[in-house]
């Protein structure tokens, strides 16, 4: 099933064409919206959300048309903002049963949930606190709250990770994955990281200048071909390349310990030729494993 | 939590599956009722309401607001004591009008702290939620432009209207119970009527206005500062040209010149309106010729006065519409 | 270049940065630590913002507090996103170039070597408030080098830029610390730390819990229990024959992946060393083994957290 989707949808600001005939399908499961700035991804959000009106062509979320369905639109989907945002004088928990009051929940019920939601976000005793006194860390938390109060069918995280500290952002990621992988909640992640995106999603869409450049499943996108290994070493042994170009390999990438290699493709098993070839040279290998492109790679290919 | 693990193992509808007696507290959606979206604006607007009225400031407000009422009513006590005597020094009015005049003069007495209530609530209505970007948290929801600032302006609307009727109502009460004998109705009988709509006209005007001018700050200080700003600067103005222009026959005493020009300020319009609606002649003494010497002050125009409250309300409402924009809700 | 000798600085009763004692040469260096670890204290006390509330910081040999002339070598780029609003960021630059003291003959041509260098010529003449978020990092960025400083200190550089504008960020960075100067960086995001230096300062409550190269520090993680993750086809007989390894003290199958396990080891250097060998001489085919905690985001969990 698609969540969203767009077709031949042209968006303008006044004069200035912000997407142009973009045709996009987003499917079910975890996708992540990426590109560089100016791209057009927050205008399609936009106009997901009901808020663009499209100079031409048809955008639609759930099956709904967003110029015509923007209010069921928006009931069925939750929406995590990138900036910092709250509504003023509210604790925790008061703010997650507004927003869930504002879908149209009875205030009993938007209680309840807003609870709920809480515990699953992992806030504790704060939820009590007003939200001025939060965190950057519990600040993010309750935005993931409030977008999910009202069981949203999809949801639209816009940097979800930003500002959070190493510790925070691995917790995000974390909810984040669970989430998605809950049956009948679909999650757009919109990321200028993108080792989030990596952990996160499934499936990727790489946008630049109002198009689509590149789109398909992480795992495809990040195939690469020949007989690639990423190994790591504990300290780099220039004998051990050596011998390995003499047997016909190739060194493609050396970031410090790390290398990347691309073997023959007559070579029957890889790591036991690497194996071999360090156990001759004395070097300590301290991972291998088969290589696979980095989204990052993937995508500066895919805008450059 | 709220999840109850007894609920969950009976297997609540929406998990038929869960007959473990371990309770899956996991996500789960939201299968509860929906309201319609007809009163979204007013849950909005309770979000206003409610903490309002649990602040201590609303009621010193209120207390304050009720000293003219006090006054006044204390004064109409005297009078029924003393006789007409009194009357004639303290109102100065034909006896038919007497209570329209009460009404009028506390009513102008308390304006000042309704105008500073107004303010409080008016000024952090929506440029507070700008400060902090809540209005990201609202437009993502299923929720229009119009509910957002109708629930607004309903809240301070609302709020402000209750102020002026908690006192209003007491002092109606009172001469109700009073001068019930005395032909209270016979003398006043749309008086009730009034008393209502000078609050719905002051406090629609003072919404407006506020909210107006809030939603084009980023702070509530910005907002209470230009805010209180332009309502004294319009007073002040107003005053002075009104001096100025007239200064011939202020001059020689003549305190009674037409006072539209004085009341073109937002507080002048507001209390203009009112004045009309209570239709009374108010008399002053002049001390300038004599104790005694009486001057009736007429109502400012009233097709002015309603015109520019007209004005006045659809001004604030305009400039609230147009800045609050539902595009600016994610910011590239 | 920098020197701290047992600096401490609190605000009130809450704490700043504790007893901290460190010394930063030329080179890029990484700030790390948690949120509210002390690290914005630290650069604010580097950079002349704050007076330490005992020891003794140290700058070019100098104190940079109130020390105007110091100011003039560092460059520093805050994390706050207020600017001025309704300047030009080429105008932003230019003002911030005149206050550091370079004479006028030379600002223009160095304001535009700064806006180059940030790839910020095209958007100079545009105001600040109408600016990205990226475009205001870049901005920020431009700003902080313009004078040439020997000491480049910038609070979470690469917050908000895209991934091109982050790589090209981070080159510039390294190619300004190649040149022998003195870069700071802290940040958040631990695997771009890890494309930029190998030197971090961890910080953590106000005191550094480690300081050096991560290979260093992660070697010395090495005496804790370390674990290594192997994808193999015959798993269950390797876990057999891992068994009798003395250093072995536990494999573990994984419940998810039929053809992965996990062994925990307290001495890595020697089932490194011996587990080649193994691998070949019984034929086991082996696809992969990694080790969870070889990065610096395991570094960083082992740490902080304990």
């Amino acid at each position: 099933m698609v969540v969203a989707s767009a077709h031949d949808l042209t968006v303008c600001y006044g004069k200035r064409v912000a997407l142009r005939e973009l045709t996009v399908e987003i499917p079910e499961g975890s996708v992540g919206l990426l590109g560089p700035n100016g791209a057009g991804k927050t205008t399609l959000i936009k106009t997901w959300l009901g808020f663009l009106r499209p100079a031409g062509g048809v955008a639609t979320v759930l099956g709904m048309d967003t110029t015509r369905e923007s209010l069921a639109i928006r009931q069925r989907i939750g929406l995590m903002p990138e900036l910092d945002c709250h509504i003023p004088g509210m604790n925790a928990v008061s703010y997650v049963a507004y927003a869930g009051e504002l879908c149209g929940m009875p205030a009993s019920q938007a209680l309840r949930r807003a609870h709920e939601v809480l515990e699953y976000c992992g806030l504790g005793e704060a939820r009590y606190r007003p939200i001025e006194t939060y965190s950057t860390g519990m600040r993010q938390r309750i935005k993931l709250a409030q977008a999910l109060v009202h069981g949203p069918r999809l949801l639209l995280l816009d940097e979800p990770t930003n500002g959070l500290d190493p510790e925070g952002r691995t917790d995000m990621l974390h909810l984040i994955r669970e989430i998605s992988g809950f049956k009948g909640v679909s999650v757009v992640v919109s990321s200028h990281l993108l080792p989030d995106v990596e952990e996160t999603c499934d499936h990727v869409i790489v946008m630049q200048d109002g198009r689509v450049t590149k789109q398909g499943s992480v795992a495809s996108l990040r195939e690469t071909t020949g007989q690639q290994v990423d190994v790591e070493l504990r300290e780099p042994v220039d004998a051990f390349f050596g011998l390995l170009e003499s047997q016909g390999a190739q060194v493609i990438q050396r970031l410090g310990s790390r290398c990347r290699i691309l073997l023959p493709d007559s070579t029957p098993d890889p790591v036991s030729a690497v194996l071999r070839a360090a156990l001759t040279t004395g070097a300590q290998v301290r991972g291998i494993r088969p290589a696979t492109r980095s989204l990052e790679d993937v995508f500066m290919e895919a805008v450059s | 939590m709220t999840t109850d693990a007894g609920q969950t193992t009976g297997g609540t509808p929406g998990s038929p599956a869960s007959t473990s007696p371990i309770a899956d507290l996991s996500y789960r959606h939201y299968e509860g009722p929906w309201r319609s979206h007809t009163v979204r604006w007013w849950i909005i607007a309770l979000s206003g309401i409610r903490p309002a009225l649990r602040k201590w400031w609303f009621w010193l407000l209120v207390l304050l607001s009720t000293g003219p009422y006090v006054l006044w009513g204390f004064l109409l006590f005297l009078e029924s004591r003393l006789g007409s005597e009194f009357r004639s020094v303290a109102f100065q009015t034909p006896p038919e009008q007497r209570f329209a005049t009460v009404f009028l003069r506390a009513y102008e007495g308390s304006l000042f702290w309704i105008m500073i209530l107004a303010l409080v609530l008016g000024a952090p209505s929506v440029a507070a939620d700008n400060r902090t970007n809540a209005l990201q948290v609202y437009l993502s929801k299923p929720v229009t432009k119009l509910d957002y600032l109708l629930g607004k302006w309903t809240s301070v609307f609302v709020v402000v209207a209750l102020a002026m009727l908690i006192p209003s109502g007491l002092l109606f009460a009172y001469c109700m119970l009073s001068y019930w004998s005395e032909g209270f109705f016979r003398h006043e009988p749309w008086l009730l009527l009034k008393v209502l709509s000078a609050a719905v006209v002051t406090a629609s005007a003072f919404a407006s206005v506020f909210v107006g001018i809030s939603a084009w700050c980023r702070s509530t200080m910005m907002a209470a500062a230009v805010s209180a700003g332009l309502y004294l600067a319009s007073q002040v103005v107003a005053s002075v040209l009104w001096v100025v222009l007239n200064f011939r026959d202020l001059q020689f005493g003549n305190v009674a010149a037409d006072r539209t020009l004085q009341h073109s300020s937002i507080g002048g319009v507001i209390s203009g309106v009112v004045w009309n609606i209570y239709g009374v002649v108010v008399r002053v003494p002049m001390r300038h010729r004599g104790p005694l010497d009486m001057v009736d002050l007429h109502a400012p125009q009233l097709w002015v006065m309603l015109s520019a409250y007209l004005v006045l309300l659809v001004l604030g409402v305009l400039a609230a519409f147009w800045r609050v924009r539902a595009v600016e809700v994610i910011t590239s | 270049m920098i020197s701290l000798r047992h600096v401490s600085r609190w605000y009130g009763q809450v704490l700043g940065v504790n007893d901290v004692t460190c010394n930063l040469g030329p080179g890029l260096t990484a700030l790390l630590g948690p949120n509210g670890a002390g690290k914005s204290t630290l650069i604010k006390l580097i950079t002349g913002q704050l007076r330490p509330t005992t020891g003794v910081v140290s700058v070019f040999g100098e104190r940079p507090f109130g020390n105007t002339g110091i100011m003039r070598r560092i460059g520093y780029c805050p994390e706050i996103e207020t600017c001025y609003e309704e300047m030009t960021g080429g105008d932003f630059v230019r003002m911030l170039a005149a206050m550091a003291g370079i004479s006028r003959t030379e600002v223009e041509s160095k304001v535009r070597a700064a806006l180059e260098a940030v790839r910020m010529m095209e958007h100079a003449s545009r105001r600040i408030g109408a600016y990205s978020k990226g475009m205001r990092q870049r901005i920020k960025m431009a700003q902080a080098i313009v004078h040439d400083p020997e000491l480049l200190v910038l609070d979470e550089p690469l917050n908000g830029l895209d991934p091109v504008g982050r790589r090209e960020i981070t080159d510039l960075l390294v190619r300004w610390a190649e040149m022998g100067r003195c870069v700071l960086v802290s940040s958040h995001i631990l695997h771009e730390v890890e494309q930029m230096t190998r030197s971090i300062v961890l910080m953590d409550r106000g005191r550094i819990r480690a300081m050096g190269d991560i290979y260093q520090i992660r070697a010395l993680i090495d005496s804790h229990p370390h674990r290594i993750s192997i994808r193999a086809e015959d798993v269950r007989g390797l876990a057999r024959r891992l068994l009798d390894m003395p250093y072995i003290f536990s494999v573990r199958l994984s419940q998810q992946d039929p053809n992965a396990l996990e062994v925990e080891t307290p001495s890595p250097d020697r089932f490194y060393d011996e587990f080649p060998a193994i691998v070949l001489r019984d034929g086991y085919r082996v696809s992969a083994f990694e080790s969870p905690d070889n990065n610096l985001e395991a570094v960083f969990q082992y740490l902080v957290k304990g």
